[in-house]
C-alpha cells in the first residue's frame, strides 16, 4: 500500500480523526493517551502508516479487547484517507460498513460445516469439568447437571475472598506484633525510652449484611445461587449475615444458615417456607423488614435485595419501605440478573421505584457477576 | 522509524531475546516518552523476561517487586527503621548528646528501603519490574499511581523525593482481575500473544542452540499444533523451551509417540490435559507434524 502521510502535520491530522473514531466505538481514551501518541508521533517525526499503527497500539489503547477495534478502525480511516475526497458522512458510513461487516462474518461462520462443527465440540466440552465452566454464562441457560461444578466454583471464590489478609491493622493490648511505629511514637513522652510497646493485630472486616432475597418463581434459579454463595461467605465467619426470603411475606433465614449442609438447610426452609417460587409484594416484604426487624439495620450494615423488581403490590409501600432503609443503611445493593441483559433499562415499574434508592445496582445473573459483588462490601 | 525498531530488535537478539517490532516499538517508546510499560499476555509468553533483558540491554540492575496478595505499603514502597531509630535515641542518650531533635531521626539514613524507593533514588536508570500486579490487591494499584506517572514518592516526614534517574518501569499482568483504569492511562500498554511458528522456531533455536534443527522444527510444530487443542493449561513458550531441552537430553531423534509421552511433564501442566492428550490427541497431531514439511 502506498503511503498515505507526506508530512508529519497528515499524521497529526490523522491521529485527531483516529482518536474520534475510536471514542464513537466506546473505546475509552484519555488525554494521557492521545498526548502519549501524539508526542511519539512527534518525537519519532513517523511518517510511515505501519509505524503509526505501532505507535497506536502502544500508545492509546490499554486492553486487549480494544485492539481488535484499533486494527479494525485504523484500516478503515486509512482506506477512506487514501481515496480523494473525504469527509466526514464518508467516515461514518465506512464505519457503518464495518458493523454490517461482522456480522456477515459471523453469520458465515455459523452457516459454514466447519462452524457447525466447532459448535457441537463446544456443547460436547460444556459439562466437562470444574474448570470450563463459564464464569459469565447466565444461571438460566446453566443445565441442571453443571449446578455442582457451580456451586464448587462459588466455594472457592467464596473461600478466596475470605482468604485475602486484610492490610489494615489495628492496635491491641497484648496480641499480634509489636507496632514499631506507635511504641517509637510513644516513647517521645518519655524522653526516648521504650515504656510501652504497642501492639498491633490484623484487622477483620465486620461488614454486616442484611440479605433480602426474592424467592418469586421468575427469580428462582438465581436466589438459590446467591443464596448458596452468601452460605459459603457465611461459613467463613468473617462478617456478620442476616438472611431474609420472600415472595408475598417476609421470612427470617438466618438460624438456618448455621446447619452444616446446605441442601439440609434449603431443604428445612422449603419446609418452613410457603412462599417458594409464588407471587412477589416486594414493597411488603419490605415495609415488613423495617417494621420487625428495624433494629439490624444500622449505619454499619449493607442491604442487598435481590429481586427482578416485578412487583405486585403497591408502588406507595415500596417507596417508603425504600427511603427508611436507604436512611438508616451504610449502602444499599441491589441485585437484579435481568440487568445482564445488554439493553436491560430498569422500566418494572417496581424497579424504576426502588432504584434512586439504591447505592448499587448490579447484576448476579452469573458467576463472574457474584465474584464482582464480593467488592462491594470488602475491606 | 524502522531503522530504529530494527536496531532494537538486532539488540535484544544479541541479550537472547526474540522481539516482535511490538515489542520493539514498546521498548523504545518507553524511553521515549518516560512512561511505565503494561504487558499482559497469557502465562510463559516471555513477559518476565523482556525486564530482565531491557536490564542487560542497558547494562543496568533490575529491582523486582513481586506482587502478591496483601502486598501493603511497608514491603512496596519504604519503612521507617524503627529499631535503628530507637537504638540512636540510646545511644545519643548515652552520650549526653542533646543538641538533635526528633526531626533528626526522619532522614534517610533511618529509611529502610523496599523496591520502589529503591529504584527511584538508585543513583543510575534502573528496570523496575512490578510483576504480576493482578495478584496485589486492587488498592494497591493506587499506591504506586504517583510513582508511575510523577516518578515520584511522597513521604510524609521528608516530603516529595523526586528520582535522579528516572527507572524504566515494567509491569506485567497475567489477567486474573481487570486492573484500574487509573494504572492503565499511565502506562504503555502491550498484549503479548502466544507466538508465531517462525517466532518461537528462531526462540527454541536461540535458547537451545545444539538441538538438531529438523528436530526443533518439529518440535515448534507440535507444540503450536498442541495449543490449537481445548486444553486447561496451554503451553507457553517457557513450556515450549522447556520441551525442547527435554527432547535435547534425552538424546530424541524424532517427534513420536514415546518421546512425547516421556516428556510430557515439561509441556503440560495438568492431570486431564495429559490424560486427554494420551488418549485422542496425540496420534492426530503426531501425523501433522510428520505430514507438513517443517
Amino acid at each position: 500500500m502506498a503511503n498515505a502521510f507526506d508530512s508529519v502535520e497528515t499524521t497529526i491530522d490523522f491521529s485527531l480523526r483516529l482518536y474520534r473514531l475510536l471514542r464513537q466505538n466506546g473505546v475509552q481514551l484519555g488525554t494521557f493517551q492521545t498526548i502519549a501518541c501524539t508526542r511519539a508521533i512527534l518525537s519519532l517525526r513517523a511518517v510511515d502508516h505501519r509505524d503509526l499503527m505501532g505507535i497506536c497500539r502502544v500508545t492509546l489503547v490499554n486492553r486487549k479487547e480494544d485492539l481488535f477495534h484499533l486494527e479494525q478502525l485504523f484500516s478503515l480511516l486509512l482506506q477512506s484517507y487514501l481515496s480523494p475526497a473525504v469527509d466526514l458522512k464518508e467516515e461514518l458510513e465506512e464505519h457503518e460498513d464495518k458493523k454490517v461487516l461482522t456480522v456477515k462474518r459471523r453469520e458465515g461462520t455459523d452457516e459454514s460445516p466447519a462452524g457447525d462443527e466447532e459448535e457441537k465440540d463446544l456443547a460436547e466440552i460444556e459439562g466437562y469439568s470444574v474448570a470450563e465452566v463459564d464464569h459469565h454464562k447466565d444461571f438460566r441457560y446453566m443445565p441442571k447437571e453443571e449446578y455442582p461444578a457451580i456451586l464448587e466454583v462459588l466455594a472457592q471464590i467464596a473461600k478466596r475472598y475470605v482468604s485475602v489478609a486484610r492490610r489494615k491493622t489495628k492496635k491491641s493490648k497484648r496480641s499480634g506484633i509489636i507496632d514499631l511505629r506507635s511504641s517509637v511514637r510513644d516513647s517521645a513522652k518519655f524522653d526516648g525510652e521504650v515504656v510501652n510497646w504497642h501492639y498491633k493485630r490484623k484487622l477483620l472486616t465486620h461488614t454486616r449484611l442484611v440479605i433480602v432475597v426474592d424467592v418469586s418463581g421468575s427469580m428462582e434459579v438465581y436466589s438459590k445461587f446467591l443464596l448458596n454463595f452468601i452460605y459459603f461467605l457465611n461459613q467463613n465467619r468473617h462478617f456478620e449475615v442476616d438472611v431474609f426470603v420472600f415472595s408475598t411475606t417476609l421470612q427470617p433465614l438466618t438460624e438456618y444458615f448455621r446447619l452444616k449442609n446446605f441442601q439440609a438447610m434449603l431443604d428445612a426452609v422449603s419446609l418452613h417456607f410457603s412462599g417458594w417460587s409464588g407471587g412477589t409484594k416486594i414493597g411488603a416484604a419490605l415495609a415488613d423488614l423495617v417494621d420487625s426487624y428495624g433494629s439490624i439495620i444500622t449505619a454499619k450494615s449493607v442491604v442487598v435485595v435481590m429481586s427482578d423488581g416485578w412487583d405486585t403490590g403497591e408502588v406507595d409501600i415500596l417507596d417508603h419501605a425504600m427511603a427508611k432503609i436507604s436512611n438508616r443503611a451504610k449502602s444499599v445493593v441491589w441485585i437484579n440478573p435481568l440487568k445482564g441483559y445488554a439493553d436491560y433499562q430498569p422500566l418494572a415499574l417496581g424497579m424504576a421505584t426502588a432504584r434512586p434508592y439504591c447505592n448499587e445496582f448490579i447484576s448476579g445473573h452469573s458467576i463472574e457477576s457474584l465474584r464482582k459483588f464480593t467488592r462491594l462490601f470488602g475491606a | 522509524m524502522d531503522g530504529l525498531n530494527d536496531d532494537t530488535i538486532a539488540e535484544l537478539r544479541r541479550n537472547g531475546y526474540v522481539a516482535d517490532p511490538e515489542i520493539a516499538t514498546a521498548l523504545y517508546l518507553a524511553e521515549e516518552l518516560d512512561k511505565p510499560i503494561l504487558i499482559e499476555g497469557e502465562a510463559g509468553v516471555g513477559k518476565t523476561e523482556i525486564a530482565h533483558v531491557l536490564a542487560s540491554l542497558k547494562n543496568t540492575k533490575l529491582v523486582r517487586l513481586q506482587c502478591y496478595e496483601g502486598l501493603d505499603f511497608n514491603s512496596a514502597l519504604y519503612e521507617w527503621n524503627y529499631q535503628k531509630q530507637i537504638l540512636s535515641v540510646r545511644l545519643h542518650e548515652l552520650r549526653n548528646n542533646t543538641d538533635i531533635g526528633i526531626g533528626d531521626f526522619y532522614s534517610e539514613e533511618y529509611l529502610s528501603y523496599r523496591p520502589i524507593s529503591k529504584a527511584l533514588m538508585a543513583d543510575q536508570r534502573v528496570v523496575l519490574l512490578i510483576d504480576e500486579i493482578d495478584r496485589a490487591d486492587e488498592e494497591f494499584e493506587a499506591l504506586l499511581l504517583e510513582t508511575l506517572a510523577e516518578y515520584q514518592l511522597t513521604i510524609p516526614e521528608l516530603g516529595s523525593v523526586k528520582a535522579k534517574f528516572k527507572p524504566y518501569i515494567i509491569l506485567t499482568s497475567n489477567r486474573t482481575r481487570e486492573l484500574s483504569d487509573a494504572l492503565r492511562r499511565r502506562c504503555l500498554y502491550l498484549w503479548i500473544d502466544y507466538p508465531s511458528y517462525a517466532k518461537e522456531l528462531e526462540v527454541i533455536k536461540l535458547k537451545v542452540p545444539d538441538l538438531d534443527a529438523e528436530l526443533a522444527a518439529k518440535a515448534t510444530n507440535f507444540v503450536q499444533g498442541l495449543r490449537q487443542q481445548d486444553l486447561n493449561k496451554v503451553p507457553g513458550l517457557s513450556e515450549a523451551v522447556d520441551w525442547s531441552r527435554a527432547l535435547k537430553v534425552t538424546g530424541t531423534k524424532t517427534v513420536d509417540r514415546k518421546a512425547v509421552e516421556n516428556t510430557v511433564g515439561c509441556l503440560l501442566k495438568d492431570r486431564r490435559d495429559i490424560a486427554k492428550l494420551k488418549s485422542e490427541t496425540l496420534d492426530p497431531l503426531l501425523e501433522k507434524v510428520g505430514n507438513q514439511p517443517p
